[in-house]
């Protein structure tokens, strides 16, 4: 398959370089202009950076499968995974989520649970989401200081994610930690080489002896959160007891990584454009919903998707991708399309229309969406009105991750 | 007499999630690039059109009472 598809050279196809991380834009920009449909031959995938070819792929989803095919194929994986674990392959219960499935099933799973979603839903979090921000900042104002990452970015969103699947707030380090884990492509998984398939299997181990009791106790004893939501509907039959599982898992890593993400890459965005800060500060409270959606284009929480593969032959950008084939998506190079977006790269909060692409699109935009927007936007009218100015604490580090674009810490000072 | 009701899709919101058309098939028409219309909303109940519109990740759909115009809450 891969030794017949003609591959266009470009500057370097090793997305884990500490180049290719802290300058994404940068490196995909230049793919995007060299070969928009570029065929990988290490990752072993098509990497899309346009704009209207990324809409095209998260609109035809029965032509773009997300279903990853269990067991993976581990040989070709890079970085390598140790040989010794590949039959651990055989029981990834993470890859079992609905973000995995394709339609009938996976329209099945999301209908149990949307409603908790919603963006009407979401909107009775507002005041204790800003609540919870402003008691962070109050922790740590008399120092003067804080690691935006470990101090609010992690601690907000954990809690709320908790909360809904109701899931004890004592227990949420922990159960992020593991579920952070998980993925091989997960946010903290990568920084374990060719162990993380190892190390993700003895998540999983863990995930599942804690929540199969309190699923089993939820499809009993049902209560108005999350966990009881998911075990009526494996009830219902639209999840098997390992769907439910994976879905639990995903609930808790992707409803919260990517909001720690999100908070703490705008917080670096509107420390480096202090003018931004300046406009925000004069009226938070009309300009937040503009201002996070124009962080959500220019610094997105997922840089690139790997996630899909064709079901047949397509076509794409001029070239035919045979069936059966791994296909990836760059977020971070469609929402600085110059084809889409006057002046892409410049951050400009006040930024209408603003039609990114952070949350994706088609039947898998991302079911946390609104949730992440009201956190988003509830935690930059808190910083702007108690903070004139921030300043950065330290140097900043992106860490090597094919999917996320991360900060490894983020300390700020404020005025 | 039954309430007749209206439906909107605001297209620049509307992210071809589809969820409106699995729940309301007859409220609701796919587009050629995947987003959704209005389609024949009162060949389905108030309380499914109410549902589909609740159901909008981005809020996109908007929902009146077809006689006075009236927003309906949902």
């Amino acid at each position: 398959m891969a030794a017949t598809v003609a591959t266009n050279a470009f500057e370097t196809d090793d997305l884990m370089t500490p180049e290719v991380n802290a300058d994404p834009w940068g490196y995909f920009g230049r793919l995007r202009e060299h070969d928009p449909v570029h065929w990988n031959p290490l990752f072993k995938t098509w990497i899309i950076t346009r704009y209207r070819d990324v809409k095209a792929v998260l609109r035809r989803h029965e032509q773009y499968s997300s279903k990853i095919p269990i067991p993976p194929d581990l040989a070709g994986e890079y970085p390598p995974i140790d040989q010794q674990d590949w039959p651990l392959a055989e029981d990834l219960a993470g890859y079992r989520a609905f973000i995995f499935h394709d339609r009938p099933e996976h329209l099945a799973m999301r209908r149990a649970i949307h409603r908790w979603f919603t963006p009407r839903a979401v909107e009775k979090w507002r005041g204790s989401i800003a609540a919870r921000a402003q008691a962070l900042i109050d922790a740590h104002r008399e120092a003067g200081t804080m690691e935006v990452k470990r101090d609010l970015a992690t601690p907000l969103p954990l809690v709320t994610i908790c909360w809904m699947l109701g899931v004890p707030s004592e227990d949420a380090k922990l159960l992020y930690e593991l579920a952070a884990r998980v993925y091989p492509g997960g946010t903290d998984n990568q920084e374990y080489g060719s162990r993380r398939l190892r190390v993700g299997h003895d998540a999983i181990t863990q995930l599942r002896d804690y929540f199969t009791p309190l699923i089993e106790e939820r499809a009993r004893n049902p209560r108005e959160d999350l966990v009881s939501m998911i075990a009526e509907g494996e009830i219902t039959g639209a999840f098997t007891r390992e769907d439910a599982l994976a879905s639990i898992m995903i609930l808790m890593d992707a409803g919260h990584t990517t909001t720690l993400n999100l908070i703490s890459k705008g917080a670096l965005a509107f420390i480096r454009h202090p003018e931004e800060w300046d406009l925000l500060r004069r009226d938070p409270d009309n300009l937040a919903p503009s201002a996070l959606e124009e962080v959500l284009r220019y610094d997105p929480p997922l840089k690139m998707v790997i996630l899909r593969f064709t079901t047949r032959d397509v076509e794409l950008g001029g070239k035919v991708i045979r069936a059966g084939e791994s296909v990836s998506y760059v977020i971070a190079s469609a929402n600085r399309d110059p084809e889409m977006f006057r002046d892409p790269d410049t951050f400009t909060i006040t930024r209408s229309p603003n039609p990114h692409v952070a949350f994706g699109g088609g039947i898998h935009h991302c079911l946390g969406a609104a949730l992440a927007r009201v956190s988003g936007q509830e935690t930059f009218k808190v910083l702007a009105r108690n903070f004139p100015r921030l300043h950065l604490g330290c140097d900043v580090e992106w860490m090597i991750h094919p999917v996320h674009h991360m900060v490894r810490e983020l300390h700020i000072r404020w005025d | 007499m039954t309430q007749r009701i209206a439906v909107s899709v605001d297209h620049d919101l509307c992210v071809g999630n589809g969820m409106c058309r699995a729940i309301a098939p007859n409220g609701f028409v796919e587009e050629e690039d995947g987003q959704s219309s209005a389609g024949d909303p009162n060949a389905e109940s108030v309380e499914t059109i109410l549902e589909a519109a609740a159901s909008c990740p981005v809020g996109a759909i908007t929902v009146t009472d077809a006689d006075t115009g009236e927003e309906l809450d949902f």
